[in-house]
């Protein structure tokens, strides 16, 4: 999937005031990648997002698109947003009340001088594309959420721009609709294939949307990856427990060392280590996902506190007297409330984290 | 933000010191050559000829076409028109008050803006001190009007068109007679809280009659004597009788008002019971005899009747139509029936400085008035220690 | 201007340096507003300052120079001015006695216009009030009447004899004289100026009020607050930044007005710092004035200060997003039609019948004769040197105003400012805002902020004289701009900028910043960006704006008196001039003219922009 970079950001930095909304953040943006920066708010996202956009004035670094400089704090380069090749959307979408549908849309190819007829018919083309050519003269208030969205995202469209860029374009929408224009979304991205950078902080949307995903925390990448290594190898504890629905378990294990061996006792369960890797520590954090713990003759027992059966499986929550554990099973289990159940975990689906850094370790 | 506050308050502080000392007033010791040379142009001044040429002076006013004029009387509409029409020179007229008529004036002359060419308004006294003295006004008086003039105003450092007055007033339904004949009597217990009169703190020419109080103490004392029958005894802060006057005057509720129309309402509206004394200008009559008020005026009062105050009339230095102001003021001044310029005001409460002008009917003449007549240079010098004093006793 | 520049290509390290960042308008707009702030607030400032802290010609003959043998030479720095108000003898009644006046009255009006403004806001806003709509039209009617005619119908109506002359209505209807308290003195000052100022507070607090959603207050219903604790707890702290606005406003215009105390203090000798002002600059002691300006000054900054304290980051506002709210009125209940005969009281007796006075006062031949034998046309369509039915000529044989083609001119010369002032006034308006909102916590912004709020607080009389010292002579490239038309408008600009900026921040603060941001990304330029997004967006305000200084524009005074000509002269300073002179049917017949005036302006804005002057003063 990866082809050219399309965008490449080098050093970039943005201080407000003494608070560093990016520090020294340095990332490529590939051809056709569909790009998440996600992160709790204030991590940085959006000004990462503005900055790429020509909106905001970073402090230090320089970004690249399409091979040209944008920006250079160092070269005193900055070129304007309409010369970026991009296109945004707002998470208010910032539709001009006063003007309607049409308007908005034909807005900025109206102020390129186009001509009339010309523009009449991108944008309508636009509109149909997005299924609003029946709102034309609708005033934004006019419309349905959904409906301004989609506005929102024909004015994006019709400079035809190598890229989308996107600030939680979905987070005013209701739940059902957000879903669907999720769909929307995505389908857009693989029609033309466009690359698109995409903030939010709704992991679900990150992670059913993305090729990649950019965590951020406090102006910092903290992992950038495809959804699925983000899920299965968090890079952190921090990662872990941010793309995690219901929650990863956490469990203290020791590192117990026999005969040249190494392995981590967590609470009783018994997970093999490479020793070269785990080194000399003795204390070590275990996570596991709660689809990867499963009913295990041999395992360790746990009290079953509830059970929340959610249709397609069954989360329980299991508790003994060293910790609490979520376990979810696709088969509902037989056991009910305060009984008494043995679990283990997956071959291999554990992750193993530095108490310190909070960095995986393997 | 404390800091801010600190730092814009030195700043203007110090640029208001930085800045102090750009506004110097001329100086009156010599005469400007360029000013001289205006004089001699205009025929101004030491330059005016003994005997004027009417005829010349109305031709050159012609070709300067208009006068530009600040009055302080409203009444140049009534002749306006007459005059434009005889003349064919138009005047420009703004009715503003004595004020604003000398901040204004000076303000342009400071800016080297000479646009007016006449001005003609009360409070002589500042006149003289801040203008004439400083080559700002010059004196202008027909040679044919000095020689109809009565001595005393040929001295004066401006024309003077005419007289003021300011005196007590009493309501005729309620006092067949004057129920004062000292103003002493207005310290008696019986007038407290009924006089009305013009708030002087507004300024014109109101302060400058108090002060005059203290100019004539003298009088004042003597007065006392006859009214009470002993003599006075002054109160600590009172230096003269007329202190002590003011100070009991002040003590006993004067009602102030902001104009001067009102004062005449309110003392000769009719169904009164208990109507006020008013200290009113004498030319109020003429609206007390149009709204048919009941009052009249005290015409025999010790130690005097009434104040006297001047209105000058005078032509800023360098105006642009000299001519045309001459023949304006010439007009100002009437003629022997006191008629054109003069007309509006040859009513009661008026007097003109013409010899050979009849005053009003119902109206003596000034000389035979008992009257205090404005001193220019003792109340400029006096008047504001004089405004203070009564501030302190408010 | 360096918003429009193109980035790429340029040599010069300098336009690099403007082209390097992301294009500012706001700065360059900024600077730009900042100097002509500088020129036209600042300088007038520090004249201000200068003349009280130096001798004028006129100083020679002051008591404390002639007593300690100062050489009073004109423009020398000098401390006298500041003695004689703070430290000599004449102090407690120059200035002291005066402060407390001032404070009382300020703090009187301001506290009862507030309470009738917020009453009447709350009433008109959030409650089932039957004819609410009319109501609050009518309700900003005092704002359009100049504040002084009201303390004249408050005159006609209460006078007592202690001034002698005509019965007042009161005692002509009642036979009972008022007291002297009720006459003259605080308490009508208070009354009279409350009546005016509440508009104020009923115009800002309506606007916030009109904004709150509806749900915030049933939400705190819910949990169980009662209709007090929701008030006192949740809709008062929501319309507190607006209430503070007002509270300002009020206060700093309150304690400059000098019409409404003369009027009503002087008979029982109740001075206060506008009045002493005005004495002390009538007796040519400008620099005693100046101080007492200086103290005022300093008082309106105190009381911003303050509320800017209490405000703090607090500041909350609407913006336009496009998302609706639900204002459920509330249910008066049994009461409604009770309240409602108590807001209809007040509408007559302090909206209408100061009107209806000064109305009737026209038709009368004979002041103070209030039957119908008395009526008469004179004064507005007489002839001149008509003899009236008592036999008296009639207005010192005056023609009635509309035959006075002066009046013709005067009128024509009031809309004229008043148009000019109040379109240049809404455009500077909307730039400040831009100029503030957009460059928010920048040290640009909040020096235009304060700067442009400082006319405010100059009290009018000073500002006019300082304008005319100032502007009479050239200044660099500025030529000299007296008796010009050019200068009153300035003059009127330049006093109305703490109104034009506040509505120009009001209407910015309710735009997004990306709906501007969205037309950057099409490669929309400052000026696109301008007229297409930002003005349309701000038109309420701004024509909101733009009635709010169409009206003041139309009464201002005292500002005006002394920059005027004869072919510049305008309504107020005639109505004025006659007033004093006692004409006061010919006064009161130009006041309502000015009265008809404003509201047809109100009346034609409204029909063709369908806006609420609410939405001015807003906050």
């Amino acid at each position: 999937m990866s082809g050219k970079v399309k965008i490449r950001i080098e050093n970039l930095s943005k201080i407000w005031g003494t608070t560093k909304a990016i520090d020294n953040l340095t990332m490529d943006i590939h051809e056709g990648d569909f790009l998440t920066l996600l992160g709790p708010s204030g991590c940085g996202k959006t000004t990462t997002l503005r900055s790429i956009a020509g909106l905001e004035n970073p402090t230090e670094g320089k970004i690249t698109i399409n091979d040209k400089v944008v920006f250079s704090k160092k070269d005193e380069i900055y070129i304007d947003p309409v010369k970026r090749d991009i296109g945004l959307i707002f998470q208010s979408y910032a539709l001009w009340p006063h003007m309607t549908v049409m308007k908005n849309v034909a807005f900025g190819p109206t102020i390129k001088k186009l001509p009339k007829d010309e523009v009449e018919k991108l944008t309508m083309d636009i509109l149909e594309k997005v299924h609003l050519e029946k709102h034309a003269h609708r005033y934004p208030n006019e419309l349905s959420g959904g409906q301004q969205q989609r506005v929102a995202i024909a004015r994006m469209l019709i400079a035809k721009p190598g890229i989308f860029l996107m600030d939680e374009p979905l987070s005013n929408l209701d739940a059902k609709l957000r879903l669907e224009m999720r769909s929307e979304v995505k389908r857009l991205h693989q029609e033309a294939g466009t690359t698109t950078v995409y903030v939010t902080h709704d992991q679900e949307e990150a992670m059913t949307m993305s090729s990649h995903i950019c965590i951020m925390k406090d102006g910092v990448i903290l992992q950038k990856d495809t959804p699925e290594m983000l899920y299965r190898k968090p890079a952190d504890l921090f990662v872990a427990d941010f793309i995690s629905n219901p929650k990863m378990n956490f469990i203290d294990g020791e590192v117990i060392r026999e005969n040249g061996k190494a392995h981590v006792n967590a609470k009783g369960f018994i997970l093999p280590v490479e020793s070269d890797l785990i080194g000399d520590r003795k204390h070590v954090k275990v996570a596991f996902r709660p689809e990867d713990a499963e009913l295990d003759q041999n395992g360790v027992a746990f009290r079953i506190e509830t059970q929340l059966p959610t249709g397609p499986a069954q989360i329980n929550n299991l508790i003994n007297e060293h910790c609490t554990v979520t376990m979810i099973t696709k088969n509902y289990i037989r056991s009910k409330p305060g009984e008494t159940i043995k679990i283990g975990i997956k071959p291999d689906c554990h992750n193993i984290f530095d108490i310190g850094t909070g960095k995986r370790i393997f | 933000m404390k800091k801010t506050l600190l730092i814009v308050l030195i700043l203007l502080i110090g640029s208001a010191m930085l800045f102090a000392g750009g506004a110097k007033e001329q100086s009156a010791s010599k005469m400007d050559p360029a000013i001289d040379a205006w004089l001699k142009q205009a025929q101004l001044g030491p330059y005016q000829p003994a005997t004027e040429n009417w005829d010349e002076i109305i031709k050159a006013a012609q070709a300067e076409g208009e006068i530009v004029l600040y009055a302080d009387t409203s009444r140049i509409s009534k002749f306006q028109e007459a005059f434009e029409k005889e003349y064919g020179v138009k005047i420009v007229y703004s009715d503003i008050g004595a004020a604003e008529i000398k901040e204004k004036l000076k303000k342009l002359q400071d800016s080297k803006i000479y646009e007016v060419d006449v001005i003609t308004c009360g409070d002589t006294p500042e006149l003289y001190a801040e203008f004439v003295d400083f080559n700002r006004l010059f004196k202008y008086v027909p040679r044919d009007v000095e020689a109809v003039m009565f001595d005393q105003f040929k001295n004066e450092k401006l024309g003077i068109q005419r007289l003021g007055g300011k005196m007590i007033a009493y309501n005729t339904e309620v006092y067949s007679e004057c129920p004062v004949d000292s103003w002493w009597d207005l310290t008696r217990p019986e007038w407290k809280g009924k006089l009305i009169m013009k708030d002087p703190m507004l300024g014109g020419s109101d302060m400058n009659n108090m002060a005059m109080f203290i100019m004539h103490a003298d009088e004042m004392e003597k007065a006392y004597k006859e009214e009470f029958g002993k003599k006075i005894v002054l109160s600590k802060d009172c230096p003269t009788a007329g202190h002590e006057f003011i100070k009991q005057l002040l003590k006993n509720d004067i009602i102030f008002e902001k104009g001067g129309n009102d004062a005449i309402e309110g003392v000769g509206a009719k169904g009164q019971k208990n109507p006020p004394l008013g200290i009113i200008s004498p030319s109020k009559m003429r609206v007390a005899e149009e709204q048919g008020l009941n009052a009249a005026l005290a015409w025999d009062v010790k130690p005097f009747s009434t104040f006297l105050n001047q209105t000058a009339v005078a032509v800023p230095v360098y105006a642009k139509h000299p001519n045309a102001a001459k023949l304006f003021i010439k007009y100002f001044y009437g003629d022997e029936k006191g008629g054109l310029g003069f007309k509006p005001y040859n009513t009661i409460g008026n007097w003109s400085i013409r010899k050979d002008v009849k005053v009003p009917e119902g109206q003596k003449p000034f000389q035979e008035i008992n009257a205090w007549k404005e001193d220019g240079d003792w109340l400029y010098n006096n008047v504001i220690i004089f405004r203070d004093f009564w501030m302190k006793n408010m | 201007m360096s918003i429009s520049v193109k980035t790429e290509g340029f040599n010069s390290p300098l336009l690099r340096k403007a082209g390097r960042e992301i294009k500012k308008p706001e700065r360059v707009i900024g600077i730009i507003l900042l100097a002509l702030l500088v020129f036209f607030v600042f300088m007038p400032l520090i004249n201000i300052f200068q003349t009280a802290f130096t001798f004028t010609l006129s100083d020679r003959r002051l008591p404390q120079v002639v007593l300690h043998g100062l050489k009073a030479i004109p423009g020398n720095f000098t401390l006298v001015h500041l003695e004689r108000v703070f430290y000599s003898d004449v102090s407690k009644n120059m200035f002291y006695k005066p402060l407390l006046n001032s404070i009382v009255v300020t703090g009187g009006l301001t506290i009862l216009s507030m309470l009738i403004g917020c009453i009447l806001a709350y009433l008109v806003v959030r409650t089932d009030l039957p004819f609410k709509k009319i109501i609050a039209n009518v309700a900003t009617i005092p704002y359009v009447i100049p504040s002084w005619p009201i303390a004249l119908a408050w005159l006609t109506l209460f006078k007592n004899q202690r001034i002698g002359g005509s019965q007042g209505w009161f005692q002509y209807l009642t036979g009972i004289a008022p007291p002297d308290w009720l006459s003259y003195g605080p308490v009508p000052i208070i009354i009279c100026l409350s009546l005016h100022y509440y508009a104020f507070s009923f115009i800002t607090v309506s606007g916030a009020l009109a904004s709150i959603d509806s749900n915030l207050e049933e939400t705190g219903a819910l949990l169980g607050a009662n209709r007090r604790q929701v008030m006192s707890k949740i809709t008062l702290p929501l319309v507190m930044p607006a209430i503070l606005s007002a509270f300002i406003l009020t206060f700093s215009k309150g304690l400059g007005t000098f019409g409404t105390p003369a009027f009503l203090g002087l008979p029982v000798s109740y001075t206060t710092l506008a009045t002493q002002i005005y004495s002390a600059i009538r007796n040519n002691l400008p620099g005693d004035a100046f101080i007492i300006a200086i103290i005022m000054i300093i008082i309106s900054g105190l009381t911003i200060y303050m509320n800017v304290k209490v405000i703090g980051a607090r500041k909350s506002y609407v913006t336009i997003s496009g998302k609706g709210f639900r204002s459920k009125p509330m249910n008066l209940g049994r009461a409604r039609w009770f309240i409602f005969a108590l807001v209809m009281l007040f509408v007559i007796t302090c909206i209408f019948l100061p009107l209806y006075v000064l109305l009737y006062q026209t038709f009368m031949e004979v002041n103070g004769d209030y039957s119908l034998s008395n009526f008469t046309l004179h004064y507005w369509i007489g002839a001149p040197n008509t003899i009236g039915k008592s036999g008296i000529v009639l207005g010192e044989g005056q023609a009635g105003i509309l035959r006075n083609p002066d009046i013709w001119l005067t009128t024509w010369n009031s809309i004229r400012l008043s148009i000019t002032v109040s379109i240049l006034a809404g455009i500077i308006g909307i730039f400040l805002g831009y100029a503030i909102v957009r460059g928010r916590g920048t040290k640009l912004a909040s020096a235009c902020d304060t700067f442009s709020f400082a006319p405010y607080i100059i009290p009018s009389i000073a500002f006019g004289a300082v304008y005319l010292g100032m502007f009479s002579r050239p200044i660099g490239f500025f030529p000299s701009l007296y008796g010009t038309f050019a200068l009153l408008v300035i003059v009127s600009l330049a006093k109305r900028l703490p109104f034009s900026s506040r509505t120009g921040s009001a209407a910015m603060m309710q735009i997004d910043k990306s709906l501007e941001e969205a037309g950057t990304l099409v490669g929309a330029g400052f000026w696109t960006k301008f007229t297409k997004i930002i003005y349309p967006l701000t038109k309420s305000g701004f024509v909101a704006g733009f009635m709010l200084s169409f009206i003041s524009t139309m009464r201002e005074l005292s500002l005006i008196v002394l920059l005027v000509t004869p072919e510049t002269k305008i309504l107020p300073t005639m109505t004025f001039r006659y007033t004093e002179g006692g004409y006061h049917q010919f006064g009161d017949a130009i006041a309502m003219i000015l009265v008809f005036l404003s509201l047809l302006g109100i009346y034609i804005i409204r029909k063709y922009q369908g806006t609420d002057m609410a939405k001015g003063i807003g906050d």
